[in-house]
């Protein structure tokens, strides 16, 4: 018998380090399932993607909502009046929309949400030249330490070419700078090349970039839309350059070198601005709002405001 | 039976069952804890690589939420919440700014797996240490630098 029991207790010895072992290899294994799992699971939300993509959701209904606001009202405080009424609405969308699993989102306007700005534009039927509507001087400007948005210029192509200037010294010009000591930070000219037109913008340091495009034979007009950076419809990557990134004076320079319309919205009020404009030639509208955006979920905590400026050139 | 019993010593049989036992039981035991720490260093560096990335992930994201407005948030936190051990063993996490430029390196204690991740940050970024566990990425814009991941 006690030869047996010693005999046992050897095969009770190893099947208790094979238990052991066995024990540290589903640990291991275990561990080694959830790095899987931790590596692949879709977890956008707790990232914080998901708040990114609903703070940008917001902007964009915000941007459309200035937009409409400004193209459907006259004076700014019907303008006012429409995002005051429609935020809540988006308010309660979002809210509604991604509120599910304990979280909560809220876009709201809060203290004085809104910037005043001013449309100024040659928006007649007529093509002409953009010069100053009141005493048609080329040089001159159209506001003071104020910041641009959604500027675009429509051109003329037939009869007779919009672009006159075969010299870019003469092009007509979008000065952003110092007016009184007459400097520019950022220009926006535009010349002829033979058949091709040519947008050259140039920066504070000197350095320009140019695209061309050929006047097409079909089609009145060529729109530049500097927010978008595009020419004819196509992009423009000289127009991707202009980034200003403080308030600026702007003018415009050899105005009468070009036919067509233009339009830009300035910051500001037409007294701030440093000029008064018939209703021809401005109005009065929202130039951006500023939203207190709030995103509170087990993972993510995020309260900013969010100032919305639909084409600001920055 | 007499003829079963030629040859047999009964010594010789416990002496080799015994033998046999412990050959077997001794490369069973250094077998299996070779292949057994062989798994778990695997398991330790697979885990310490997830890890980092979901972190950077999430501290880049924080970035971008500081960053994405004109604005400065009022608050930005991140929570992420990552086991407190990885393959039995504990780890720290580092979040170094010098040299190489912006990374996160996760280091296993016991074992040898370590994983370092660069950083795509404009915020300024501060150096840390800290337990793996519930970690947090908060953004004070009042604070320099303004971006910084603790223990939750």
């Amino acid at each position: 018998m006690a030869d047996l029991n010693g005999r046992g207790q050897l095969l009770l010895l190893g099947a208790f380090a094979l238990a052991i072992t066995l024990v540290a290899l589903t640990v291991a294994l275990t561990a080694s399932n959830y790095t899987g799992t931790l590596a692949t699971e879709s977890d956008e939300i707790s990232q914080g993607g998901h708040t990114i993509a609903v703070r940008e959701s917001v902007e964009r209904d915000i941007e459309r909502l200035i937009v409409r606001a400004n193209g459907g009202e006259t004076g700014r405080s019907p303008r006012e009046t429409i995002l005051s009424s429609a935020v809540p609405v988006i308010d309660e969308e979002v809210a509604a929309h991604h509120g599910d699993d304990g979280r909560r989102v809220s876009a709201t306007l809060t203290g004085s949400p809104f910037t005043p700005g001013v449309r100024i534009k040659q928006t007649g039927s007529g093509s002409e030249p953009f010069h100053d509507p009141v005493d048609s001087d080329p040089k001159w400007r159209l506001a003071s330490s104020t910041n641009v948005r959604n500027a675009t210029f429509v051109l003329e192509k037939q009869p007779s070419p919009g672009v006159l200037a075969t010299d870019p010294d003469d092009g007509v010009t979008l000065v952003l700078g110092d007016w009184s000591a007459d400097t520019a930070a950022w220009e926006v000219t535009l010349f002829r090349d033979g058949t091709d037109w040519k947008l050259r913008v140039t920066g504070p340091s000197g350095t320009s970039r140019t695209c061309t495009r050929p006047v097409p034979i079909t089609g009145a007009e060529m729109t530049v839309d500097i927010d978008a950076a595009t020419m004819d419809g196509d992009p423009c990557q000289a127009l991707a350059f202009l980034e200003p990134t403080s308030t600026h004076d702007i003018w415009f320079e050899n105005g009468n070198a070009v036919r067509g319309r233009y339009w830009l919205t300035v910051e500001g009020t037409q007294s701030s601005i440093g000029r008064t404009y018939s209703s021809d030639n401005a109005d009065d509208v929202l130039y951006s709002a500023t939203l207190d955006f709030r995103y509170v979920s087990s993972s993510v905590i995020y309260e900013t405001d969010v100032r919305v400026v639909p084409g600001e050139l920055s | 039976m007499i003829l079963d019993r030629r040859a047999v010593s009964s010594v010789i049989s416990y002496t080799l069952l015994i033998g046999i036992t412990l050959a077997l039981t001794t490369g069973l035991i250094f077998g299996t804890g070779a292949l057994v720490e062989q798994q778990r260093e695997g398991t330790a560096r697979s885990q310490v690589t997830v890890i980092a990335e979901r972190l950077a992930d999430s501290v880049m994201t924080a970035d971008r939420l500081a960053r994405g407005t004109e604005a400065q948030p009022e608050t930005v936190v991140l929570t992420r919440r990552f086991p407190t051990r990885i393959a039995g063993t504990g780890y720290k996490i580092a979040v170094r700014t010098g040299g190489p430029g912006p990374r996160i390196r996760v280091d296993a204690n016991d074992l040898d797996a370590t994983a370092t991740v660069p950083l795509r940050v404009d915020s300024g970024l501060a150096e840390t240490r800290v337990n793996g566990g519930t970690i947090r990425i908060v953004y004070d814009p009042t604070a320099s630098p303004s971006l910084e991941v603790r223990n939750g």
